[in-house]
């Protein structure tokens, strides 16, 4: 302490928080800072994202050799980079749904017909899997690109706002990202999913009846009786991945009966909150079904139209469960909707009626 | 006090300390997390359509819910498989 005396040392500290105070209020320096931190970790979470897209398209292509395909990357590359889907012009509301139909079918039509092309002779059950496989590899790449597209961006403009957005939600991107490439292994060996939950549930109140045919890839089931009860069901054809075209089987068969439908009760996988518990099961009113809207605006007309109440009884469980193999949680949730679906039928449909019962999912793994 | 530590190279020499225990307390926490691994199973449920037999086994690729895989030892009723579902394992430290 000899060459500074104590006067000197409040003096150095004073000049230290004023051109300290001047950086941080009137240079861009901490956020440069930050900008270059938040952008290293994304850079970082990126290779993540880079290393499962791979990741997935390796085993992709090895699913598609096991099926004897020979060129299976060229495959996977040409189906990843197209089939986009353009959403119908939406200021003009008038027949929207309808519009909207025409292309997720047109879109699915040829999706079915590429696989036909490129893989003549697959069973029904492989082909429905594929594509949901295939699906998911391209889910992937697409996330991937709009995250690498927002982190140049942010990069070029400096927008360090862009890139501590992007920082702060990399982390539930990865997960989901995580979660999908997990899923890709269920529908490779063709386990339920925890979206099969709906189809399930038909599967135990239909017993061993056969299956008929009502609309593309969906069947229903016909007189099962329960306490005098008649109980039709409607749900994708398995045991392949398909969700089926739901609504437009629920019409059909409403048309089919000519109205005479007491109450058509629906059954779902439904998102939980972060504080709600795996298997929880929940019963309100209306259409539970996640589809973008044509096969939900089918069921409400329909009802609507003979005035048929509209129960919906829903199986929580999070996007992780919902996408990848049925757990435990969820297959004791299925049981215990089974028995509020089946008090629904005996409480509040009358002896002698009919009940329409419609189980909402992907049915793989389940017949 | 010796000489040549003063109070504010003490105050320095605190903050530096604690920031690199920090650091490397977050990267070991990190990693223990990271290494932390569940071991799933997949469980195949096979019923007799009369509800008198039941037993579990693993899950064969093939399996699916309404499958017939054959008859029932006791009454020769058709064995179906009436589950599949995965149950977690017992958490693994790798
Ligand atoms: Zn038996």
């Amino acid at each position: 302490m000899n060459m500074l005396d104590v006067s000197d040392i409040w003096t150095l500290i004073i000049v230290i928080i004023f051109i300290l105070s001047f950086i941080l209020n009137f240079t861009d320096i901490p956020q440069r800072i930050q900008l270059w931190r938040f952008a290293s970790y994304v850079r970082r979470k990126l290779i993540q994202v880079d290393d499962i897209e791979s990741d997935v398209r390796r085993r992709l292509v090895n699913y598609l050799g096991s099926l004897g395909i020979k060129t299976p990357r060229e495959i996977v590359d040409n189906f990843v980079n197209n089939y986009f889907l353009i959403e119908p012009v939406n200021i003009e509301p008038t027949d929207i749904i309808r519009r909207l139909a025409h292309l997720i079918r047109v879109r699915d039509t040829n999706i079915k017909s590429y696989i036909d092309y490129c893989m003549p002779g697959l069973t029904k059950v492989d082909k429905h899997n594929l594509i949901v496989a295939l699906e998911i590899a391209a889910v992937i790449t697409i996330v991937n690109k709009v995250l690498k597209h927002y982190f140049k961006t942010g990069l070029e403009s400096n927008n360090w706002v862009l890139l501590m957005q992007l920082a702060l939600e990399m982390p539930r991107i990865l997960k989901i990202i995580n979660a999908y490439s997990k899923a890709l292994d269920a529908f490779f060996l063709g386990t339920p999913i925890g979206d099969a939950a709906g189809p399930l549930l038909v599967k135990y109140l239909v017993g061993g009846t056969e299956p008929k045919y009502i609309a593309e890839d969906t069947v229903y089931f016909d007189g099962v009786m329960l306490n005098n009860r008649r109980v039709y069901a409607i749900k994708a054809e398995g045991p392949g991945a398909t969700v089926g075209r739901i609504g437009e089987a629920v019409e059909k068969l409403v048309e089919k009966l000519g109205g005479n439908v007491a109450r058509i009760i629906t059954v779902d996988a439904a998102l939980k909150l972060e504080s709600e518990v795996t298997g929880e099961v929940a019963e309100g009113v209306g259409a539970a079904i996640g589809d973008i809207g044509p096969e939900k605006i089918s069921i409400e007309r329909v009802a609507v139209k003979y005035g048929i109440p509209l129960d919906a009884v829903v199986i929580k469980m999070s996007q992780e469960e919902a996408i990848n193999t049925m757990t435990k949680e969820v297959y004791d949730g299925v049981l215990k909707a089974l028995d509020k679906v089946k008090n629904i039928i005996t409480s509040r449909v009358r002896e002698g009626e009919s009940v329409i019962v419609v189980g909402v999912g992907n049915t793989v793994g389940v017949l | 006090m010796p000489p040549n530590l003063d109070i504010f190279t003490l105050i320095l020499l605190i903050m530096t300390i604690s920031l690199i225990l920090y650091t490397l307390l977050l990267s070991f926490i990190q990693r223990k997390a990271s290494r932390e691994t569940v071991k799933p199973k997949i469980i195949t449920k096979i019923s007799c359509m009369r509800d008198d037999y039941s037993e579990e086994r693993d899950f064969k690729k093939g399996d699916y819910v309404g499958l017939v895989v054959g008859k029932c030892p006791k009454c020769e009723g058709n064995l179906l498989i009436t589950a599949i579902y995965l149950i977690r394992g017992v958490k693994e430290k790798g």
